[in-house]
C-alpha cells in the first residue's frame, strides 16, 4: 500500500490562505442597486441605477461600479448595455432598438441589473418587473376653463386597456421642477383610465416667442408601471421679453461704454485740477520771465548768519 | 556715505530680485489665486498712506494759518514726493507683464477704480512736485549765492532750477498765490487718492472690506502714518544736520500732540472695523476675524495694534514723551506698526473669500512672501529714503527763506 505524504507547510499555508480569502469575502460590504425603469412619450425607454454601499451608518453613492444590463434574461442576446457609474453612484442606458422585438413579444418585462465582480464587491444582481404601460396627454377647454387630462393604458392580451386607480401627478416642465397646474399634488386615474386637472397657471412665462410652454403628466416609481411620462407642448404661456443692459452704458460695460454721468464728473474733476496744474505751470513761466527781465539782487534781504546756518543743512 | 551704501545695498539686491521676477515671471512670488495681492500691495497701500503727510502739514496747517510748522513742510513734501513715486513704481512691479502697462491708456476703464487710481496719483504727484517746487525758488537763489562752495553740478541744477528768481515784489506774490492754490488744491487731491485706494478695497465683496468706512478708515491712517514718518525724519535730520535752533523741542511737541490725536483717531476707527463685524460675527467673516484676533495672524494683528496706535499713545499723551527721543521711539513705533496694519489689510481677507474654491491646493490658503518679494518690497524702502537722502543732500531741509521771514514776523 502507497504511504500517504504528510501535508506539507506550502500546503497549510495554502488552506490558510483560502480560509483568509473566504473570511475576507465575507467581510466584503454589500452593493446596493437601485434600479428605475423610465418611458418618455410611450416612445424613448431607458433605465437608470444607483448605485450605493453602507459605510459609517450612511448610504454613500459608489463611483465607477460596472453594472450589465439585460431585459428579461441575462445572456448576451438580451443585453441592454454595460454602464459605470458616476461620481453620484449614477449611469443611465437607453434600452436599444435591438430588443424591439422581444420587448413586443410580452406584457410584463424583467430588467435584470448584474453587477461585475470587483475587489471591494461580490457580484450582485437586481431585478425588476414592469408591466408595459403608457400615458397620454390631451387638452380641454370647457366653458374657458382650460383643463389637462392624463390617461393610462396598460398593454395586455388584447391591446391596450384603460388603468384604474394609478397614482399619477399633472404639471409644467419648469427649469427647476415640474410645477403642478391645479392645487392637487397628485391625481388617481378613474375606470376610463383617465384624470383631469384644471390648469390655473396664469401668465407662466412661456419658454419661446410662441408664448408655448410644456405640460407633463407621468407617475412616479410606480410599482407596476416604473416611471412614465407624456410631455405636450401648448401655448398657454405668455412669452416676456427679458431686459438686459447688456451693451448699454453701465458701470460694467465696456471702456466705449461707461455711463455718461461718470464721464461727466470724472472728465469735470479731472480737467479741473489739471487746469490748476497747467496754470501754476504758466505761472513758473511768468516768473522766469519776470526774472530774466529784471537785474539780479546784488544782497539777499535775509538775515547773514540764519541763512548761512540753513543753507549749510 | 554708509547710510547710502546700506540703502544702495537693498536698492541693488531688490534690483536683482526683480530681474528675477522679470525673467521668470510672478511664480517666482509666493502670490497665487487666493493672495493675488500680496506684499507689493501692501507697500503700495503703505506709500500712499505716507505720501499723504504734505498735504497735511503744508496745506492743512498752512491754510489753518499755523505757523508754527513751516521748518517742517518740506521734510513732509520731500517724503510725500518720494512715496508717491515708490508708490507708482510698486504698481508696476505687481504686474506680471510690465510691458502691457500701456494697454492701462489704450484699454483702460473709466469705470474702474484702478483707473482712477492710476488718474489721482498721476495728479498728486505733480501738485506735490509744484508744492515742493515753488517755496524752494526764493531757497535756490540763497543756494546760488553760495556758489563757491559747492560742486559745479549742483550749481549747475540751482541755475537750471531758480536762476530766474530775484525775490522781486511781483514774483513773492505770483509764488504765494501759487502755493495758495496749490495748498487748496492738494488736500481733496489727497483725500481723493486714498479714498480710492481703499476703494479698490471696499468695491470688492470681501470679507474684511465690505464696509461703506474704508475711505475714512484710511484716510486716518494714512495721516497718522505720514505724521509718524516726518517725526522720525525730524528727528533725524535735526540730530544730523544740527537743526536744534529750527527745530526745536516746541516742534515735537506740537507734532506730539497731533501724533497723538491722529492716532486716537485711527484707533477709533479700528474698532469700527473690527469690533462691529466681530459682534455680529457673520459666519461669512467670521473665519477672516478668527484668523486675526486669536489665528494665524493674531501675533502681527496685535502687534501692529498696540505698537502701532496704543504705545504711541500711551508715550505721546505725557508731555515728557513729546521730547525728541521718546517721540523719534513713538514715530519709529506708529510707522513700522503702520506697514504691518498694511499687510493685515491685503493679506488675510485674499485667504479668506466668500465663495472658496473648491479643491483648492492647501498651499492656497497660506501666504508667505518669497525672497523676491522681500528683498523687492524692501529694496522700495530703501527707495524711498534714498530719494529722501538725496532730496536732503542737494536742497535745504528747512524752508529758509519762509522760516527767516516767519521768525522776523514772530520776532
Amino acid at each position: 500500500m502507497k504511504k500517504l505524504h504528510k501535508p506539507k507547510p506550502v500546503c497549510l499555508a495554502l488552506a490558510l490562505a483560502f480560509c483568509t480569502m473566504l473570511f475576507a469575502q465575507g467581510e466584503k460590504p454589500e452593493l446596493s442597486v437601485n434600479l428605475r425603469y423610465f418611458n418618455q412619450n410611450g416612445s424613448l425607454q431607458y433605465l437608470k441605477v444607483k448605485t450605493m454601499v453602507k459605510e459609517d451608518n450612511k448610504l454613500q453613492p459608489v463611483t465607477g461600479a460596472v453594472l450589465n444590463l439585460y431585459l428579461d434574461e441575462a445572456s448576451a442576446d438580451n443585453l441592454i448595455g454595460k454602464v459605470k457609474t458616476d461620481e453620484k453612484g449614477e449611469a443611465k442606458s437607453i434600452v436599444p432598438p435591438s430588443l424591439k422585438d422581444k420587448w413586443a413579444t410580452a406584457t410584463n418585462h424583467k430588467f435584470i441589473a448584474v453587477s461585475e465582480k470587483t475587489k471591494k464587491f461580490d457580484e450582485s444582481t437586481t431585478e425588476l418587473t414592469i408591466t408595459k404601460a403608457k400615458i397620454v396627454l390631451d387638452t380641454l377647454n370647457e366653458d374657458g376653463t382650460r383643463k389637462v387630462t392624463a390617461q393610462v393604458l396598460a398593454f395586455d392580451s388584447s391591446g391596450w386597456a384603460a388603468e384604474k386607480g394609478v397614482e399619477l401627478k399633472i404639471g409644467v416642465r419648469r427649469l427647476g421642477g415640474d410645477l403642478k397646474v391645479g392645487e392637487e399634488e397628485t391625481y388617481t386615474t378613474d375606470s376610463t383610465g383617465g384624470a383631469s386637472g384644471e390648469f390655473k397657471l396664469i401668465n407662466l412665462p412661456a419658454i419661446d416667442g410662441k408664448n408655448n410652454i410644456v405640460l407633463v403628466a407621468k407617475t412616479e416609481d410606480n410599482e407596476q408601471y416604473g416611471n412614465l411620462s407624456f410631455e405636450k407642448t401648448v401655448p398657454w404661456g405668455q412669452f416676456k421679453k427679458s431686459e438686459t443692459n447688456f451693451d448699454k452704458r453701465s458701470l460694467w460695460g465696456t471702456r466705449n461704454k461707461a455711463p455718461y454721468w461718470l464721464l461727466l464728473i470724472a472728465g469735470s474733476i479731472m480737467a479741473g485740477v489739471w487746469a490748476v496744474i497747467v496754470y501754476l505751470i504758466f505761472q513758473i513761466r511768468k516768473i522766469k520771465k519776470i526774472g530774466k527781465g529784471k537785474q539780479p539782487q546784488t544782497a539777499s534781504p535775509l538775515p547773514q548768519k540764519k541763512e548761512q546756518t540753513l543753507t549749510n543743512a | 556715505m554708509i547710510w547710502v551704501s546700506i540703502l544702495l545695498a537693498f536698492c541693488l539686491v531688490g534690483a536683482f530680485a526683480y530681474y528675477r521676477q522679470l525673467t521668470r515671471g510672478l511664480a517666482v512670488t509666493n502670490m497665487g489665486d487666493y493672495v493675488s495681492w500680496g506684499i507689493y500691495i501692501s507697500n503700495f497701500v503703505f506709500f500712499v498712506a505716507i505720501s499723504l503727510v504734505g498735504s497735511l502739514i503744508t496745506a492743512v496747517l498752512r491754510l489753518a494759518n499755523v505757523h508754527w510748522s513751516t521748518p517742517l513742510t518740506r521734510i513732509a513734501e520731500i517724503i510725500a514726493v518720494s512715496a508717491i513715486v515708490f508708490a507708482s513704481i510698486i504698481i508696476v512691479v505687481d504686474m506680471g507683464r510690465p510691458d502691457r502697462f500701456y494697454n492701462l491708456f489704450l484699454y483702460g476703464r473709466i469705470q474702474s477704480p484702478i483707473m482712477w487710481d492710476v488718474i489721482v496719483i498721476t495728479t498728486y504727484f505733480f501738485i506735490s512736485l509744484l508744492l515742493l517746487y515753488f517755496p524752494l525758488l526764493p531757497d535756490l537763489k540763497i543756494l546760488l549765492a553760495n556758489k563757491a562752495t559747492q560742486p559745479k553740478w549742483l550749481t549747475k541744477m540751482y541755475t537750471v532750477l531758480g536762476t530766474f528768481w530775484r525775490g522781486t515784489a511781483q514774483q513773492i506774490r505770483i509764488s504765494d498765490k501759487a502755493i495758495n492754490i496749490l495748498c487748496i488744491t492738494i488736500i481733496p487731491v489727497a483725500f481723493c487718492i486714498h479714498t480710492v485706494t481703499s476703494w479698490l478695497f471696499a468695491t470688492t465683496y470681501r470679507p474684511g472690506w465690505d464696509s461703506t468706512n474704508f475711505g475714512a478708515y484710511f484716510i486716518s491712517g494714512a495721516f497718522l502714518v505720514g505724521a509718524g514718518a516726518v517725526v522720525v525724519a525730524m528727528y533725524v535730520f535735526r540730530r544730523y544736520y544740527k537743526l536744534e535752533k529750527y527745530i526745536t523741542e516746541m516742534h515735537f511737541e506740537k507734532m506730539g500732540r497731533i501724533v497723538v490725536m491722529l492716532a486716537l483717531l485711527y484707533l477709533y476707527f479700528n474698532v469700527n472695523e473690527y469690533l462691529v463685524p466681530a459682534f455680529k460675527m457673520k459666519r461669512t467673516e467670521d473665519e477672516h476675524l478668527t484668523t486675526l484676533f486669536t489665528g494665524e495672524y493674531a501675533p502681527l494683528f496685535w502687534f501692529a495694534i498696540l505698537v502701532g496706535m496704543i504705545l504711541p499713545i500711551c508715550i505721546l499723551v505725557f508731555k515728557a514723551g513729546r521730547k525728541p527721543l521718546p517721540m523719534f521711539i513713538a514715530g519709529i513705533m506708529v510707522v513700522v506698526g503702520a506697514w504691518f496694519k498694511r499687510y493685515l489689510i491685503v493679506t488675510p481677507t485674499l485667504l479668506h473669500p466668500f465663495l472658496p474654491m473648491h479643491d483648492a491646493p492647501a498651499t492656497y490658503h497660506h501666504y508667505f512672501p518669497s525672497w523676491e518679494e522681500w528683498a523687492i518690497a524692501l529694496g522700495s524702502l530703501a527707495g524711498a529714503l534714498l530719494v529722501i537722502t538725496f532730496f536732503a543732500r542737494v536742497f535745504p531741509i528747512i524752508p529758509i527763506q519762509e522760516t527767516i521771514t516767519e521768525d522776523e514776523k514772530a520776532a
